[in-house]
């Protein structure tokens, strides 16, 4: 039972807090689905870098992928009306990700550090300029018209249902990836991270493993992606530039790096602000406009007193309670 | 030779104009403890590089259990069976405890990759668990088990390099490289280390390759030692031909009045 304490608390939480934020406070509904939205994305980001230490400038670019694929395919008519369902056109946007992943980091990670950073930052442009500039992607006005988000029948017609959805995504999407760092592959990732020559010559295949981790990170960014698309019911440039990264970032130092649960503090913590702000101006007005301001003394505090995140912090306190040889097997 | 484990045949390898490693052959035997001594800058290391897969030889050949292996690269390579520490220790620190570094030290003795982790992970789940198992085991051997849920951080340098040599052990390799196991440790250490370089090869039965400076260990270990100079062979031969060859103590310990 106490193995599974952690997971009982976290669904309990994602079943009544909906319920709880519609009676209390129905505007915040939509700040909880993207809270969840952003994890999921969060998560993704940091399997790369914090597990992997593979840079990736570009993630919003795979953000914007799937966001499309789903506004492309439940939009437009022509195509066989399978892919107009949402999850499958939540598929398809993974795996047009992963192509497109997998052509652009290829040739370079290999390489990774100054290349890597460099194409990533390439596509991440090119997928907003093709998305600014292409009348079939909608123009600068995007497209807009999505669909609810409905699996065959079953319509999550409200936002509370769809908060339900996306929570679901969210719990699968940190399930799975608490099993892949928990694993041998986990703990070859990590060493790619630390030392790819002395992890090479432990017999990591380590381009091998990069790939897979750099493609993981994009089927997430692309999922995150779609669920959004079906959240706003349309999809424009704007939503994707570089200063989606820079929250995706700043999530990750806020959470810990390396840590799958701090990608869902990040993500609460960065997202919620905002929300924070906006209760705070109703006593305070001259605290209105100070998102920025506010992030950025987060961040300095953060890095100075938690250089591991707030997650990462409570781990490493956890941890040191329970330093006995052969117990505790399990490492994250 | 039969019961060669590892041959090198003409190796070269030039780092442009500097050539570190010239026209080298050698043989290391089953069961064996070959010692590679040289001063300074004779390619010990390069050479053992060369044998790890880190660096691609220039030309020439190297054939591990009769098998060529000059174009595999290096996880190819520990895959076969070799392990290997390095001289200046290249653990594994991005947030990793002891025992983790030694769990990444049984890769090659587990095999679930990412699909099998998202597929199939109970199986995942109890080759993970046995890994760990078998890790505590290694840290025991080097006597680290205390220490597993540290950080690499938290370890004295001597810790820190028998812990690489944990992780190496790890893998349960057939031919062993040491790069200068006993570098920066002190007199007892040094023994230690010595006896334990005695205790892998006579108890595991585990052939070792080493680079040392540490004479006393290389005399005391060694059961064939390679003299580099300039990348090239000096002299090749047990213990006691080599301290009685006037090249090497000549190329080695400078002049005989000096000696």
């Amino acid at each position: 039972m106490a193995k599974y304490r952690t997971w009982i608390v976290f669904i309990v939480l994602i079943l009544f807090i909906p319920v709880l934020l519609r009676t209390l406070a129905p505007a915040l509904l939509g700040r909880a689905i993207l809270i969840g939205i952003f994890t999921i994305l969060v998560i993704g980001f940091d399997l790369a870098v914090g597990y992997g230490g593979q840079i990736n400038l570009g993630f919003q670019g795979f953000f914007a992928v799937g966001a499309y694929t789903t506004a492309l395919l439940t939009v437009r008519k022509g195509l066989p009306v399978i892919f107009s369902e949402p999850l499958a056109a939540m598929l398809s946007g993974c795996m047009v990700s992963v192509v497109i992943c997998y052509l652009i980091s290829r040739p370079v990670l290999r390489t990774g550090g100054f290349f890597l950073a460099m194409v990533t930052l390439a596509f991440g442009m090119v997928v907003y300029t093709l998305a600014n500039g292409w009348d079939f992607l909608g123009g600068a006005s995007g497209i807009i018209g999505i669909p609810r988000f409905h699996i065959g029948p079953l319509v999550f017609s409200t936002d509370l249902w769809y908060c339900y959805a996306v929570w679901a995504f969210v719990l699968f999407s940190i399930f799975l990836s608490l099993r892949m760092v928990n694993s041998r592959w986990g703990i070859a990732l990590r060493a790619v991270h630390s030392d790819e020559i002395a992890a090479e010559v432990t017999g990591v295949h380590v381009s091998k493993y990069k790939m897979e981790v750099f493609l993981i990170s994009a089927i997430y960014a692309s999922i995150a992606g779609s669920l959004f698309a079906h959240h706003l019911r349309g999809v424009n440039p704007p939503m994707f530039t570089f200063t989606l990264l820079l929250l995706v970032t700043l999530a990750i130092f806020f959470g810990g790096m390396g840590t799958i649960w701090g990608g869902l503090v990040g993500a609460a913590l960065v997202q919620g602000l905002p929300e924070g702000v906006t209760a705070l101006t109703s006593y305070w007005p001259w605290m209105s406009n100070t998102r920025e301001l506010l992030y950025g003394i987060i961040f300095v505090l953060i890095i100075l007193f938690m250089p591991e995140g707030v997650f990462g912090r409570v781990r490493k306190v956890f941890m040191e309670s329970n330093r006995l040889p052969g117990k505790n097997l399990r490492t994250r | 030779m039969d019961d060669a484990l590892l041959e090198v045949v003409n190796l070269t390898k030039a780092f442009g104009g500097l050539v570190a490693v010239c026209d080298l052959s050698f043989t290391v035997r089953r069961g064996q403890i070959k010692a590679i001594i040289g001063p300074n800058g004779a390619g010990k290391t390069t050479c053992l590089n060369l044998i790890s897969g880190i660096f691609c030889p220039t030309s020439g050949k190297i054939r591990f259990k009769g098998k060529p292996v000059t174009g595999s690269s290096a996880y190819q390579r520990a895959y076969l069976g070799m392990g290997r520490t390095f001289q200046n220790i290249r653990l594994f620190t991005a947030g990793m405890t002891v025992l983790e570094n030694v769990v990444a030290g049984r890769h090659t003795r587990t095999k679930t990759g990412l699909l099998g982790v998202l597929l199939r992970w109970r199986r995942a789940s109890r080759e993970f668990t046995s890994a760990t198992e078998k890790a505590l085991e290694w840290l025991d051997f080097v006597g680290l088990l205390p220490k597993a849920h540290s950080t690499v951080g938290e370890l004295t340098f001597a810790e820190q390099r028998s812990l690489e040599l944990a992780r190496a052990l790890a893998s349960e390799p057939e031919l062993l490289l040491l790069d200068e196991l006993a570098a920066g440790l002190n007199e007892a250490e040094a023994e230690h280390a010595a006896n334990r370089i005695l205790q892998i090869r006579d108890t595991l039965g585990i052939t070792i390759c080493l680079v040392e400076h540490n004479m006393n260990l290389v005399m005391n270990t060694a059961d064939e030692i390679l003299v580099l100079n300039y990348g090239q062979e000096l002299a090749d031969g047990t213990p006691t031909e080599i301290q009685n060859s006037e090249d090497v103590i000549r190329a080695y310990l400078g002049e005989k009045k000096y000696a």
